[in-house]
């Protein structure tokens, strides 16, 4: 809570600190009389020193106004709630796809003994990682939407067609596969390092022993030890995955929380800007709280004091 | 054979019963913003304006010729047919008896009077007032007249009541209501061809042809606006023929769209031009002599050519070849380095070496362009001028700013130069000049000029005073203009009766046939 807190009074303020205002607008016009734009801070609040709009504006949010949208002349919460689940959608999706093929090439790369395989996944990973998405996406689109045609030029769904589960995958492969590529390298690498680092191990040296194969040891008995720590690196990436989808739902044409904010900004509509950055804000401090609360679960070795 | 007939009729009979599906006619329209509201006068985005072109009507429009055509009044007010007062203070204006709002209520005087009270209503946040604030009395002289009165002489009434975004509203159901929060915004009822059926936030806006419309009703059943603002994404569907035309679409895409073989690259005409504002109080750019050197230095032929898309010429006119006041005879400045380097070692600024910075006085010769981040085309014109600028000893960096940020900081006079472009009226207004005056101009006597042209109503004589201004500019170099600026829109060879005006794109959609 006083992290959230301590947040919120950053995110304000970095939101006020560029020159111009949603006023500006409205002083772009030459014939608007300095009374009307004076009037129009006034009607906003924006005349009030910025402390006190900060705290009229805490007030408002702790009880669930986020006030009006200044473009879209409707509460900010309806405007950012519109595109919500579009992001989580899309986020998620990508998680998943990151997370297996992550976890996968980990497996592949450590279980093998062969150095191709392993640089080869190594590599494959690693490209994911430093390709920017804006670059991959406009590819992915260039070959497969513009020339092969196997998937749509963006968007969360057919414009006339139902819109069945199947169409809702459609869309979204794309822009997951996209997102998620950037996460690859990072879980498999962990996965990987994790793996090498027990299987010389005596619980798997163990189950050797007994007659497993190298691969159903680590798989049954190394496995299990390395996905754990694996849930906090997924806490942690969120913050990344949030500023990713960002650029994606720009190529791809998704009616997320990341567009929404690219748009707001340029507009000035604080409201909006300051929803979508509260609702990020509180989804990496619930997620990392979450990760913690897991752990415990998950480990019988943790315990909370 | 019956048992072959049968089964042809059953085709048939499917096919024929199937075809009122497969004649639906939609126009796809691809617009790279979203609308943010559709309660007309609310919003300044061109895109918000082409959006309620299909639900709203004005009194006027501009036609594709830039002449006035009457839409919801019966004709256009002149001096001739008694519209416009002699003295050019008073416009009566005589509504279409027959027009109608989409639940059945006739548009009255009432609608227009209603109309103005919430331009000025100093409660609402309306961008922009001009022209209507300056109106002194607004009657109904009866239910389908009304007569509106100016203080003075006014000869930018109708240009502002024909431009984008100037829809006459329902009193009937606006009126007592609060504009600044009202379900209106998303939920517009109008009296154009087309109503908002269908809104998916951030992905389209979908229209449906008004069967009982008061005018002749569209061709077309739909028309759909996508919002993609990705450039990959619109080449996409472009590529796909997924669209029917893609509106406001950056002028690098101009190669690509040409060789497409279902689309042709549309000139949307404005009244804009590319221009770098120069600070007319910075010490350096005070001097008319560097002002005029600067655009010598510049080939804004080949950058006319290389970086617009060829699409158009450059003029050293205040107002563009496109506007009906165009002086085409202005004193010119064709690209010459030998003249801008003369005129720079008049000025003081003088060169050691034939490679090096001008100096005066110790200092250099360096100029900060102010850029807006974010557009690659933009960039490319300010590198072609620092280059230019460069091969006659002047330096120049650039600031990037956003697109917020760039108003306010001309206004406060905090800059040497900055690039963009400025958009005049069908009947100028002069805001550049008059209004924000961001170049800090000072000659009293093209201000007079201005002062005149906004009272004199015979619009030859109006002509003459423009022409004599855009003289003066051209030989102070106020501003440096660089070329015009055509927007481009991309329409399938398919789609016909797509006629882009200065105002909107959309204004006769009901025409539009696929």
């Amino acid at each position: 809570m006083p992290r959230l807190l301590l947040i919120s009074v950053l995110l304000f303020g970095v939101v006020h600190l560029p020159p111009g205002g949603p006023a500006d607008v409205y002083a772009a016009d030459p014939a608007a009389t300095p009374a009307a734009i004076e009037r129009m801070r006034e009607l906003w609040g924006l005349d009030q020193p910025l402390h006190v709009q900060y705290g009229r504006w805490l007030s408002r949010l702790a009880r669930g106004d986020w006030g009006m949208s200044y473009t879209e002349r409707r509460p900010a919460i309806e405007v950012v709630g519109d595109r919500l689940g579009a992001t989580l959608r899309l986020t998620g999706a990508a998680l998943l796809v990151g997370l297996v093929a992550g976890v996968t090439l980990g497996i592949v790369a450590s279980a093998s003994r062969k150095p191709l395989v392993r640089h080869a996944a190594r590599l494959l990973a690693v490209l994911g990682m430093s390709v920017p998405t804006f670059w991959s996406g406009a590819l992915v689109l260039l070959v497969f939407a513009s020339t092969l045609r196997w998937i749509p030029a963006g968007g969360m769904g057919s414009i006339d067609g139902p819109r069945t589960f199947l169409d809702a995958l459609w869309h979204l492969a794309a822009p997951a596969l996209v997102l998620g590529s950037v996460y690859v390298a990072q879980w498999m690498r962990f996965v990987q390092a994790g793996l090498d680092a027990v299987a010389e191990d005596d619980f798997v040296r163990t189950a050797r022993s007994k007659g497993r194969s190298r691969v159903g040891a680590l798989l049954r008995h190394g496995l299990p030890n390395v996905l754990l720590p694996l849930v906090t690196v997924l806490g942690l990436e969120l913050p990344r995955l949030l500023s990713g989808a960002m650029v994606t739902e720009v190529v791809f044409t998704w009616p997320g929380i990341g567009r929404l904010l690219h748009g707001s900004l340029v507009a000035r509509d604080y409201p909006v800007v300051l929803g979508v950055l509260v609702v990020a804000a509180t989804a990496v401090i619930v997620v990392n709280l979450l990760t913690d609360l897991l752990y415990g679960a998950l480990d019988p070795r943790v315990r909370y004091a | 054979m019956p048992r072959n007939h049968t089964f042809l009729a059953a085709l048939l009979a499917a096919f024929t019963l199937s075809l009122p599906v497969a004649h639906a006619q939609t126009a796809t329209v691809v617009v790279p913003q979203e609308p943010g509201s559709l309660l007309p006068h609310f919003d300044l985005l061109s895109i918000a304006h082409e959006a309620q072109d299909l639900v709203f009507e004005r009194l006027f429009v501009i036609g594709p010729d830039g002449n006035y055509l009457p839409e919801l009044a019966a004709e256009v007010p002149t001096l001739e047919n008694g519209g416009l007062s002699p003295d050019g203070t008073t416009y009566t204006i005589r509504l279409r008896p027959e027009a109608r709002w989409h639940d059945g209520t006739p548009v009255t005087a009432r609608d227009v009077i209603f109309t103005w009270r919430v331009i000025t209503d100093p409660d609402l946040p309306i961008p922009t007032r001009t022209v209507w604030q300056d109106i002194d009395a607004i009657e109904a002289a009866d239910d389908h007249t009304v007569v509106i009165t100016f203080p003075g002489p006014n000869v930018t009434f109708l240009g502002a009541a024909a431009f984008a975004g100037a829809y006459v509203l329902p009193a009937h159901l606006l009126e007592g209501s609060d504009l600044n929060a009202s379900p209106f915004h998303r939920q517009p009822v109008g009296s154009g061809p087309f109503r908002l059926v269908e809104w998916q936030a951030g992905t389209l806006l979908r229209f449906e042809r008004v069967d009982d419309y008061w005018g002749e009703n569209a061709e077309l059943d739909r028309v759909v606006l996508r919002v993609v603002p990705g450039a990959e994404a619109q080449r996409s569907l472009l590529e796909r023929g997924e669209v029917d035309l893609v509106l406001q679409l950056a002028m690098t895409e101009l190669p690509f769209v040409n060789a497409l073989a279902d689309y042709e690259a549309v000139p949307v005409p404005t009244f804009a031009n590319w221009q770098v504002w120069l600070n007319n109080e910075d010490p350096i750019l005070a001097d008319v002599r560097v002002r005029q050197a600067l655009v010598y230095a510049i080939d804004r032929e080949l950058i006319a050519d290389a970086l617009l898309g060829g699409l158009t010429e450059p003029s050293d006119a205040a107002l563009p070849p496109s506007h009906w006041a165009h002086a085409d005879d202005v004193r010119s400045y064709p690209f010459d380095p030998e003249a801008a380097e003369q005129l720079l070692d008049e000025a003081g600024w003088t060169r050691p070496t034939p490679t090096a910075v001008r100096t005066r006085d110790g200092a250099e010769l360096e100029i900060e362009i102010i850029n807006i981040a974010g557009q690659a085309d933009r960039l490319q014109v300010i590198q072609a001028i620092q280059s230019f600028w460069r091969d006659v000893g002047v330096r120049a960096e650039v600031r990037s700013i956003d697109a917020a940020s760039f108003p306010p900081t001309l206004g406060a006079g905090e800059y040497q130069a900055a690039y963009g472009f400025f958009g005049e009226q069908q009947e100028p207004t002069w805001n550049l000049w008059l209004g924000t005056n961001w170049q800090r101009y000072d000659n009293p006597e093209a201000f007079e000029l201005l002062e005149r042209y906004s009272v004199t109503i015979d619009r030859d004589e109006r002509r003459e005073l423009a022409v004599a201004f855009q003289h003066l500019v051209a030989e102070d170099v106020p501003v440096l203009f660089i070329a015009p600026r055509p927007l481009l829109a991309a329409a399938t060879t398919d789609l016909e009766g797509y006629a882009p005006t200065t105002a909107t794109s959309l204004w006769n959609a009901a025409r539009w046939r696929k």
